[in-house]
């Protein structure tokens, strides 16, 4: 997202900017008054904070005045908010949604500059709307109309340069058959003109006609096959191919970019976009692209034959091609009219259906019962009214397009009649004719196909050229750690205005067991995020044994560390599988060690196919203790170094608790481990105890320093205690 | 429930832009204004919250028409007005279908602006037979606050939408 946009020279000359530099501009279009405005930007300079319209000056401050730069969210549109040092607030600059991201953004980075910290932010989100031409972004970066043709012709031909023989073979083989199409009309011709007109042929000349015919349309039929069959191939390899790339490039990508996707976002474009490909080489590349060769081969015949007749047949094409184009909006809108009902109908279904029980015990019935029946005769009159339209529409076209052909033959024939052609060359004329126009009513079809396949193509390679942000440094250190941790001053937020720890500074001894306390939202679970290396740190260091993380190969890295989390995930496998998930090369002994480690073997072997049991969809058929026992032996196999449990046990029944706690406990042996817990119990015995209270370490220490010292963390212990006495 | 009227509590308006009230006694600085009922009445039952990040309600004012008056009516109006801006429509100049999204050019009470929504989402919240509450794709709202106030041509450009 763009946080400096470019203003003339003459602008800022006029500003007073002239030779400062220009950190952030942004524009803003509301005034006090509820107008819009334009050409109005909010301008930020290294010490201050301007608010022009066009290129006078409204407001502005030094930010060595301000407490605080914020973006003030109201309904529908928003606020630049200065809170001054005297506390005194002033609504700057009002702006419509279309720029509040863009100012989440901007007053983070102002108030950092307010503060003395010189640090641009930069924003990873994706414009929704291109701020040049208006166009929506389909959830891309950069805007495929702005960024010219280019851009998409690079990305085609990235897209095709693997498969340029396959492209080759199938393009030769699209000349082969429209060359065999365009060759029989000319065949019989001949045979007309030759054996038939002048009566003089003999059975020889009609079985040798016969036989060339035959062997024609057959050739064409294979011709036809093999070229689909290509086609369909390799749209089908493209598409997996494709596939195959996003998805290891989605791994690569940092979680901070799959976070800031909508849910199901890249989902779609693994599964859809890379249909819509395929879709596009086996419909529209297949057929569409070979019919287009062959009508411009036939047009071609046409006219060297009679350049006359064949303007006459086509006289009425250009109408058919506008005709269609022209229904296009109302056959569109009527099938969005259609579905929209649908739609209504179906959410109304569904709605009495799953409250069906309200419905029944509010005596409702009968009034659901007629709204029901309202909405689905609406939605059958549009329906209706939808195939009418195209009833009608339809057979018109078809016979506007052979209206070409009436006039060639009525022109063509007064010609034959003339002595200025001949019958054979009629035929094959009015042959041609035919060829037309099929491709022509398609026309309209082919334009969406293509359309929706660019978009789709835009989608994929967003994602493909997407930047990597967490990558293994040049001379990554694969090592073996020993599990000693520090955190240096870091600080991080998963928006880089919204930070989510402050100034962390920890560090922890090999072996040692850290409990971490604070409320929900306080930043534990992003402090463990950091520590497993799923996001980068914005500011300060993070070492494991006294080295970068940012140094550590990031595999490596990730081996050797074990995590249990509070949802276990467990795959669609057995328990074998999903306990040697990290190391497939584990042998039964070790898989029934790990499992007796983590409490898990008892109930694996009351199991009908013991290890070798399914867990099903997510784990469902077992029970949350033992997916959880299942995670422990998952991280007991892979032998770790650090380990990671956010909230383990919190979902458990006391029995179980108690079984994945001594599991647990046997586990942390030679490991340096970060608990999360709400149950302050259950940190019984860590070693040290850290409360994130407001995104910064507020407390540190053991059980009972924290408890003498009176602060949070008893506050906690005593609330928890009194929750216990209640209960 | 605390009702709140000119009588007990006194609005004032902050150089920047903010109201201040004085309830009981306590100043409490740079309120926010909540419409409960916000399209079918949207001055009644405001409730009044402080600014700090629980937002906890200070108290509501049950007709802000009834209890207010001129100076302290007009700050109150205002803040609402800025609040809640929704534009309303008055004239469609063009509907324009592409790729999936429709861009509309419209003229309204603010000035003439576009906007786009995705064709296929269910942007226009009817409230009535006649009044609408257009989203766009960027979360701004617009209304039309009666449709048969727009020419029939008008009307027709928005007629699949609704």
């Amino acid at each position: 997202m763009n946080l400096l946009f470019q203003l003339d020279e003459k602008r800022i000359e006029k500003i007073g900017l002239k030779d400062q530099e220009i950190w952030y501009c942004v524009p803003y279009d509301l005034t006090k008054e509820n107008r819009y405005v334009r050409d109005g930007y909010v301008i930020v300079t290294k010490t201050r904070l301007l608010v022009t319209e066009k290129d006078r000056i409204l407001f502005e401050t030094e930010l060595s005045e301000c407490r605080e730069i914020y973006s003030e969210t109201l309904m529908h549109n928003g606020a630049l908010t200065v809170v001054k040092k005297d506390g005194s607030r002033i609504r700057a600059a009002r702006f419509s949604m279309k720029h509040a991201v863009r100012y989440s953004y901007v007053g983070r980075g102002a108030t950092m500059l307010a503060q003395g910290v010189f640090h641009k932010v930069e924003s990873l989100e994706n414009e929704t709307v291109c701020p040049k031409c208006g166009f929506v972004l389909p959830g891309i970066s950069a805007c495929p109309r702005c960024n010219g043709k280019q851009e998409s012709a690079r990305k085609i031909r990235e897209m095709c340069r693997p498969y340029v023989w396959k492209f080759l073979l199938i393009g030769a083989l699209m000349l082969l058959s429209s060359g065999v199409r365009i060759l029989i009309p000319r065949v019989q011709q001949q045979f007309i003109d030759g054996a038939l007109v002048e009566k003089n042929g003999i059975m020889t000349d009609i079985l040798r006609f016969a036989g060339t015919m035959l062997f024609l349309t057959v050739l064409t039929i294979f011709l036809t096959v093999f070229r689909s069959w290509y086609s369909t191939l390799l749209g089908a390899r493209m598409s997996k191919d494709l596939r195959g790339k996003l998805f290891a490039k989605i791994q690569r990508l940092s979680l901070s970019y799959i976070q800031e996707q909508k849910p199901g976002e890249l989902m779609n474009r693994i599964m859809a976009d890379t249909v819509q490909i395929r879709q596009f080489m086996e419909t529209v590349f297949a057929n569409a692209v070979s019919e287009f060769v062959t009508v411009f081969a036939a047009a071609a015949m046409m006219a060297v034959i009679s350049w006359k007749l064949m303007l006459l047949s086509l006289v009425f094409v250009p109408l058919v091609i506008w005709g269609s184009f022209a229904i296009r909006g109302t056959v569109m809108k009527g099938f969005r009219r259609a579905r929209k009902r649908r739609d209504h109908l179906e959410s109304q279904l569904q709605d009495v259906l799953s409250g069906m029980s309200v419905v029944k015990s509010y005596g409702k019935e009968k009034e659901e019962s007629e709204t029901f029946k309202h909405l689905a005769q609406e939605q059958t009159m549009v329906e209706m009214k939808n195939e009418l339209y195209f009833a009608v529409r339809m057979p018109v076209f078809a016979f506007m397009l052979g209206l070409g052909a009436y006039l060639a033959t009525y022109f063509g024939g007064l010609k034959v009649l003339g002595g200025g052609m001949t019958p054979g060359v009629l035929m094959q004329f009015i042959s041609y004719t035919t060829m037309l126009y099929e491709p022509f009513r398609r026309i309209t079809v082919i334009a969406r196909q293509f359309t929706q396949t660019m978009t789709s193509m835009e989608r994929i390679y967003d994602v493909l050229d997407a930047r990597e942000e967490i990558t293994n440094a040049r001379n990554a250190k694969k090592m073996q750690i020993r599990g000693e941790v520090e955190f240096r001053d870091v600080t991080f937020g998963y928006r880089s205005y919204e930070p989510v720890l402050n100034h962390v500074n920890l560090s922890v001894k090999p072996g040692e067991m850290i409990g971490l306390v604070g409320a929900s939202g306080s930043g534990k679970t992003t402090l463990i995020n950091l520590l497993m290396r799923l996001y980068q740190v914005d500011d300060g260091a993070l070492y494991i044994d006294g080295v970068n993380i940012n140094d550590l190969d990031i595999e490596n890295f990730h081996r050797q560390i074990g995590v249990v989390l509070q949802e276990t995930f467990l795959f669609n496998d057995t328990i074998l599988e999903n306990i040697r998930y990290a190391r497939p090369d584990a042998t039964f002994q070790e898989v029934v060690e790990a499992a007796k480690t983590a409490n898990a073997h008892d109930f694996i072997c009351r199991a009908p196919a013991g290890y070798e049991t399914y867990v099903g969809e997510k784990g469902y058929m077992l029970s949350g203790g033992e997916r959880q026992r299942i995670a422990i032996a998952r991280a007991v196999l892979n032998r770790p170094r650090l380990l990671i449990l956010d909230e383990a046990t919190s979902n458990l029944d006391t029995e179980s608790e108690y079984l994945v706690q001594t599991a647990l406990d046997r586990l942390r042996k030679n490991c340096t481990t970060f608990a999360i817990a709400h149950r302050l119990s259950t940190l019984k015995s860590a070693d040290r105890l850290v409360v994130i209270d407001k995104h910064r370490i507020a407390e540190a220490g053991s059980h009972e320093e924290l408890l003498a010292k009176k602060g949070i963390y008893y506050g906690l212990v005593t609330a928890q205690l009194e929750m216990s006495k209640t209960q | 429930m605390e009702l709140l009227n000119s009588s007990n509590m006194k609005v004032e308006k902050t150089a920047g832009g903010f109201l201040n009230v004085t309830v009981k006694g306590t100043v409490y600085e740079n309120i926010k204004l909540v419409r409960t009922f916000p399209f079918t009445a949207p001055n009644r039952f405001i409730s009044v919250r402080m600014s700090d990040e629980d937002s906890r309600e200070i108290g509501l004012i049950d007709d802000l028409e009834k209890d207010f008056a001129g100076e302290a009516r007009a700050c109150l109006q205002e803040e609402l007005e800025i609040r809640y801006f929704t534009p309303v429509i008055t004239k469609v100049i063009s509907v324009k279908d592409q790729a999936g999204c429709s861009y509309f050019e419209v003229d309204t009470n603010a000035g003439v602006c576009n906007f786009a929504i995705r064709s296929n989402e269910n942007a226009f919240m009817k409230l009535s037979e006649t009044r609408v509450i257009i989203e766009d794709l960027e979360n701004n709202r617009y209304e039309i606050p009666d449709l048969n106030k727009l020419t029939s041509k008008e009307r027709k450009k928005l007629d699949i939408f609704l």
